[in-house]
């Protein structure tokens, strides 16, 4: 794949910012064009999910984007963040468009919210309404409404099939706070223990509150090109290797999830297939992967994506996490060099796609030593996808 | 007293005839008329053979729990004031799936693979849902 990252750009992450969608993302893109050293004109694409609020035109009209040659959305939220960067870069190597932006803008506080749709901001089940026409009849009459319950459900079921406990999804949090107390960017900096996290209020059995991501603002971006363009700007070109998407059942169908996951069957699908296809391509092995960005609604969706892509065995994320593998500095995987969603913060797993950037270019702040090949899945309970990016040397 | 529960409406037929057996006290789902394969939630054509002859048979009732929750901050007004409550998916012996609720039991008693039953319960008035009770062995 001709493809390369050229710029990442996002905005501080907080709380009830008071800004709108449309101004954050501008911040974002024109950030991730300053650091790329290229104009805004230069945008010929733009990447995003079929739930963002910001529009197309809207960008065009407030950035002073003269032509789009390209536009695109993906499904599902958290299940599509890698999934905006590998439509970019198959839009740059199909030729479709030179210089494409995919980018991920919330303001979705508690009670900050811009409009009565649901994907505005607000809680969910504050909006779903007291008559349910979709998908919403088959789980909100028995109490089921919140993304934490539908993970709480699917993660009740790993571990009755395969013994994890739910302080493995703990130790994930624990790990992921360890890596946002390092980050000067992250939300959420106090490092906790097992014991705090023991103690942390139960949401919905087995997660607790550190298991469940931040409710903030915020915006992020990322700018790809052709490796050739890109070796002449500012950055390091960060080559991307390969992509996959993939369809699979979704955590707010739970009827249907549970009737084809690949998450506890011996099933192919979803991301055990496209796995396959992703390394494949690529010409590489799970064990070539340095770092990994997975991005999680909840802890377990990290324990997910571990088994589906093959960095260790069914049934084996607990044991993984539990031996520091996903912990930097020494962790065989460190996963979420930033915090991810429960840490740094909580922009649909966008965030995540800087940070694998930066971990290639050799500048995080938690550093894998001399990393090479990053991994980034959007959320395993969707439908999703993944990218793998490589350092140009 | 609890807020009223949020209530199915749905725009689809298919939909429409689950909860209006429902209704009726019946809990039916449906089955494939030309290769026997059960389907729900409710769907226009069977994704096994493509076929759009569907029938409305009687479900058991019968299965087990496949995943539970205890669910503990409020999130659903009807829900508060029984908060925390037990929510669980239910395999039926059918081989679908349906979220419910617990309502016979102490939420730590609830376990994955104990033995359940849905029974159409009237919650509230012209409000039947199938609600899970476990059977003891
Ligand atoms: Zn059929």
């Amino acid at each position: 794949m001709e493809a390369a990252v050229a710029g990442i750009g996002q905005t501080t992450y907080a709380k009830n910012m008071g800004r709108t969608e449309l101004d954050l993302a501008c911040e974002a893109i024109r950030s991730a064009c300053a650091d790329a050293g290229l104009d805004v004109a230069a945008i010929d694409g733009v990447v995003s999910y079929h739930v963002e609020q910001v529009q197309e035109l809207d960008l065009m009209t407030a950035l002073g984007i003269p032509e789009l040659r390209y536009m695109a959305r993906t499904p599902s939220g958290g299940g599509g963040a890698a999934s905006l960067l590998g439509l970019a870069a198959l839009a740059v190597d199909q030729g479709a468009a030179e210089c494409v932006v995919a980018f991920r803008a919330r303001n979705r506080s508690k009670t900050a919210s811009y409009g009565i749709d649901p994907n505005q901001g607000g809680r969910p089940w504050a909006k779903g309404g007291d008559r349910l026409s979709d998908a919403k009849q088959w789980h909100y009459p028995f109490g089921v409404a919140a993304p934490a319950h539908e993970f709480a459900l699917i993660a009740s079921r790993h571990m009755h099939v395969y013994g994890t406990r739910a302080e493995h999804f703990g130790m994930q949090a624990v790990a992921q706070r360890f890596h946002a107390s390092r980050n000067p960017d992250a939300i959420m900096r106090d490092p906790i223990t097992i014991d705090d996290w023991h103690a942390s209020r139960p949401i919905a059995e087995p997660l607790r509150l550190f298991d469940c991501s931040l409710e903030n603002d915020g915006a992020a971006a990322v700018i790809v090109t052709s490796l050739e363009r890109a070796r002449d700007l500012e950055q390091p070109a960060v080559k991307v290797l390969s992509q996959v998407q993939y369809g699979a059942p979704i955590h707010v169908q739970l009827c249907d999830f549970f009737a084809t996951t690949a998450a506890f069957e011996e099933r192919d699908g979803g991301a055990v297939t496209a796995s396959r296809r992703l390394f494949g391509d690529a010409g590489i092995t799970p064990s070539d992967v340095d770092v990994a960005m997975m991005v999680e609604p909840f802890t377990v969706a990290v324990l997910l994506a571990l088994e589906q892509y093959g960095f260790c065995e069914r049934g084996g994320s607990g044991p993984f996490v539990e031996s520091g593998q996903t912990l930097w500095p020494d962790g065989a995987l460190p996963v979420n060099t930033h915090g991810g969603s429960t840490s740094e913060a909580f922009v649909h797993g966008v965030n995540h796609l800087p940070e694998a950037v930066r971990q290639i270019r050799g500048t995080a702040v938690n550093q894998v030593a001399d990393a090479e090949v990053a991994f980034i899945c959007g959320a395993v309970s969707d439908p999703s996808g993944a990218v793998l990016l490589g350092a140009d040397r | 007293m609890s807020a009223p529960y949020p209530r199915p409406a749905p725009i689809g037929a298919h939909d429409a005839r689950f909860w209006s057996f429902a209704a009726q006290g019946e809990l039916r789902i449906q089955r494939c008329a030309d290769c026997g394969v059960h389907r729900h939630p409710p769907r226009p054509l069977c994704a096994a053979c493509g076929s759009t002859a569907v029938e409305w048979v009687a479900a058991s009732g019968r299965g087990e729990i496949w995943a539970r929750t205890v669910i503990h901050p409020p999130t659903l007004p009807a829900f508060t004031e029984r908060t925390p409550y037990c929510a669980v998916v239910v395999r039926l012996d059918e081989g679908v799936f349906m979220v419910s609720t617990i309502v016979d039991r102490n939420p730590d008693d609830v376990v994955v693979a104990a033995p359940v039953e849905l029974v159409l319960t009237e919650v509230e008035r012209d409000l039947v849902l199938p609600l899970a009770r476990v059977v003891d062995a």
